[in-house]
């Protein structure tokens, strides 16, 4: 079984990088990463590089929109792709397992979101501790990264899931930027709608489980329990909230496996 | 005596209300070749998966190399309608990938998908993305991937024995509809058996052994070619040359006469005719031509047609 795993991965990796646009997409990420690592101090009227919890504040709020669209444009296709031209049909007749193939799809293609992050954040990193090396700083950065191909993973099983239900790659794309718009925006807006609209109403235990609910937010909490979120505003009451850092990441992985287990499901009900 | 590969009894398969394949029964054994014809929609391609596996029937028996479908999958090399492969890799990446997927060694394919490659004339363009090979290319490559042998994780490895074909050669020049026919005839000489659905019929029976035609997922008819003859009895054609004239004033010739001087002649008077021509002293060239089988396809097809009229009007 691992072996068709690491088949299908690999040909997702080698199939992944010969897109251009994955890897336009990769220098455009790490462009910006830079560009907010350096001169993320302007919008305050600063110059040079911020302190580092507001830089990775600045990060999370870059991640949370381009990492999510990033493997959501890598795996909406993946299923529905392969039916279109064919060749899903072929691969069931091959001695493969339909759990071999998703899985494989999916480290194939999380391997790709991984570089791309590891360059992107990478770059921002080296930026970011040119003239001042410390551990705690490759520390917050190695986790932001890991962080960040967590939310990405999740977007990425949400791409296959949608991929797997529908017959027609326009649909998986439509669908696929109707989940990235209200994950990365609409939920928050809603959340804070009722945040403010009836004050009162939502306890922290209730807002707590409500940002379970996003990925983007969990991602959001994990950032910011790490960092020292002192000066942050209303993001900084997030990360004191009373929530364990492995909790945050438990959440994340549920979130993947809960994703993979449903595209199983529809994989084995689907008609190819 | 030929070993049966594809044994199918009574087959019956139901979407929802919609009965895609009903009491559907025929055989294939090794070395045959089995064209599936029918309009669209008539239940080749649920026939084809059902084969394979992909799709289960409600009831009636589907076997394969004895098996109950699915299980000998590692015999049968499939090409889907329309495949079109991986744009971004090469053709050797693509055999590559699908020869480790059949639990092929990476040595051991990588010596399978030269030796594919050359056969079906594709070792000049190996290297090169499938997004540039033109169609027939497409076509070759997707052979070449039903020809990969599977080892299912043992020392040895099988040779597929059954290839199931679905419209192989839509798109492809005449020329590359032959080749690609010479290459399948080469196969079946090696014992491999063949189903081959496809809507270009002409010249498919000289590669034929057996012929089924399904519509509305019930089989119409099925047999050799000459058993198909046999049954429809088409006329024949006669087109004898050097008889300027004279057919239309022979009273026997006279009444089979068509446009052109070419003559339909009844299957069975046939030879009458052709000694009758035969015996005239100005002719100097005699060509008799059996019903093509887009006539029979058009025959029985029309048979159902007609049939399924009668049924109407005696039902209302």
């Amino acid at each position: 079984m691992y072996t068709k795993v690491w088949i299908v991965a690999a040909k997702e990796w080698r199939d992944g990088w010969r897109n251009r646009w994955v890897i336009g997409a990769t220098l455009i990420f790490a462009v910006m990463a830079l560009g907010i690592t350096w001169f993320g101090g302007v919008v305050n009227g600063q110059s040079g590089v911020l302190p580092l919890a507001a830089t990775i504040a600045s990060l999370s709020s870059l991640t949370v929109l381009v990492v999510p669209l990033i493997a959501l444009l890598l795996g909406y296709d993946a299923f529905v792709g392969e039916q279109e031209q064919g060749t899903l049909l072929l691969l069931l007749t091959y001695p493969l397992k339909k759990i071999d193939l998703i899985l494989g799809k999916f480290l194939g293609q999380l391997a790709i979101l991984f570089v791309a992050t590891l360059i992107g954040f990478g770059s921002a990193a080296v930026a970011f501790s040119w003239n001042n090396v410390s551990w705690s700083v490759i520390q917050t950065f190695l986790v932001f990264i890991i962080s960040a191909t967590l939310l990405g993973a999740v977007f990425l099983t949400l791409a296959h899931g949608l991929s797997l239900w529908v017959s027609e790659k326009a649909q998986a794309a439509g669908l696929a930027l109707l989940v990235w718009f209200s994950l990365t925006l609409l939920y928050d807006l809603a959340l804070l709608a009722l945040l403010v609209g009836r004050e009162g109403w939502l306890n922290e235990s209730m807002l707590t489980g409500l940002l379970m609910f996003n990925p983007t937010d969990l991602f959001r909490l994990i950032n910011l329990v790490s960092i020292d979120a002192q000066g942050m505003g209303v993001l900084a009451s997030l990360g004191k909230m009373n929530i364990s850092l492995p909790a945050l990441y438990a959440c994340l992985m549920v979130w993947i496996v809960a994703s993979l287990a449903l595209s199983l499901l529809r994989f084995h009900r689907k008609k190819v | 005596m030929a070993d049966v590969l594809i044994h199918v009894n009574e087959l019956d398969k139901k979407f929802g209300s919609l009965a895609a394949l009903q009491q559907v029964s025929f055989e294939l054994s090794e070395g045959q070749m089995l064209a599936l014809l029918g309009h669209n929609g008539a239940g080749k391609t649920t026939l084809m998966k059902t084969i394979l596996g992909l799709e289960t029937a409600d009831s009636g028996i589907v076997e394969v190399f004895g098996l109950p479908a699915g299980r000998a999958n590692y015999r049968i090399g499939y090409v889907p309608e329309n495949v079109s492969f991986y744009p971004a890799l090469t053709g050797y990446e693509t055999l590559q990938y699908f020869a480790r997927l059949n639990g092929l060694s990476r040595s051991v394919a990588k010596d399978t998908v030269n030796r594919l490659l050359t056969r079906v004339h594709l070792a000049d363009a190996a290297r090169r993305p499938v997004k540039h090979y033109s169609k027939g290319m497409k076509q070759r490559l997707g052979l070449a991937q039903a020809l990969l042998p599977s080892s299912l994780g043992k020392p040895e490895v099988y040779d597929p024995k059954l290839l199931i074909l679905d419209e192989p050669t839509v798109g492809l020049d005449p020329v590359a509809t032959l080749e690609f026919f010479d290459m399948l005839a080469e196969l079946k000489q090696q014992g491999c058996g063949i189903v081959i659905c496809t809507h270009v019929l002409p010249g498919l029976e000289q590669y034929l052994d057996r012929a089924l035609i399904l519509n509305q997922g019930r089989v119409v008819v099925q047999g050799s070619i000459a058993e198909l003859h046999e049954q429809a009895r088409l006329p024949v054609k006669v087109i004898p040359k050097g008889l300027n004239g004279s057919l239309s004033q022979d009273p026997v010739l006279q009444p089979y006469l068509q446009q052109n001087g070419l003559l339909s002649v009844p299957a069975e008077k046939a030879l009458d005719i052709a000694s009758r021509l035969l015996s005239k002293d100005t002719l100097n060239d005699l060509q008799i031509t059996a019903p093509s089988l887009p006539e029979l396809y058009q025959y029985f097809m029309q048979q159902t047609v007609s049939a399924k009229k009668v049924e109407a009007i005696y039902v209302h």
